[in-house]
């Protein structure tokens, strides 16, 4: 089954992303705090998909993508309500885009969002979460 | 066609849009069987200049379709729409039907 981890500080949203997540056959996962995420993705390898909340305090997603990518690469699915998350004037977004996102296994979700939005996101990065539920999917594409 | 061979499609549609500053949050990408379908509104990311232009797409698509495996690419683009051949900016209004 495969299994996703979001790490997001607002519980609303995890909320929604378990129960959307889960009715597709998803094994999900969550904390409202990074470091307990992090801790996670350094203690197990069951993780197929990371989802990580852009703006968040202590710790954003940018950092704790910087820090799980010194020992773990996944597929990383950020999550922001703000499209100039991204800024192509700032060094460091600059650097991260054009060296590690083009490994291709990053993808965006701007909030608010469509269901089918999500779907689509996650099954580009790691699948369906059964290969039955592609083929009664794709039509709908 | 394995699932894992469309994924690797996803990943590479996703290289090419990453190496041209394609905003991805605005786009969904669907690969099934070797069938790139693209949907949402095709803009470079805030602030990245200059914006998408026309010769910018056909260079973009023509890496898409070269991308082994790839069999079809179908857009369905909220601001860009492929008019006797060239990519033509659009704004899509409720309503439209393809």
């Amino acid at each position: 089954m495969i299994k996703i981890l979001s790490i997001d500080d607002e519980a609303e949203i995890l909320k929604c992303f378990n129960d959307a997540l889960t009715m597709e056959g998803y094994s999900f996962e969550s904390t409202t705090d990074p470091e307990e995420g992090l801790r996670l993705l350094r203690e197990r390898d069951d993780f197929d998909l990371v989802m990580l909340d852009v703006k968040m305090p202590v710790k954003n997603g940018f950092e704790i993508y910087q820090e799980m990518r010194t020992f773990r690469e996944l597929p990383v699915l950020f999550v922001t309500a703000y499209p100039n998350s991204f800024d192509p004037q700032k060094d460091d977004v600059v650097k991260m885009w054009e060296e590690q996102f083009m490994d291709g296994t990053t993808d965006i979700l701007y909030k608010p969002f469509e269901l089918d939005t999500l779907y689509n996101k996650v099954i580009g990065l790691v699948g369906p979460a059964d290969e039955s539920a592609s083929d009664s999917t794709s039509e709908q594409s | 066609m394995p699932v894992s061979h469309d994924l690797e499609l996803s990943r590479s549609v996703r290289r090419i849009f990453v190496k041209h500053w394609v905003d991805l949050g605005r786009i969904s990408i669907r690969c099934t069987s070797g069938r790139v379908h693209l949907f949402g509104t095709l803009l470079r990311v805030t602030g990245k200049q200059p914006d998408l232009q026309a010769n910018m797409l056909n260079a973009m698509f023509y890496e898409l379709k070269r991308i082994k495996g790839v069999k079809t690419v179908n857009a369905r683009l909220d601001n860009w729409i492929l008019d006797s051949g060239k990519w033509r900016a659009f704004e899509r209004h409720d309503g439209d039907v393809d």
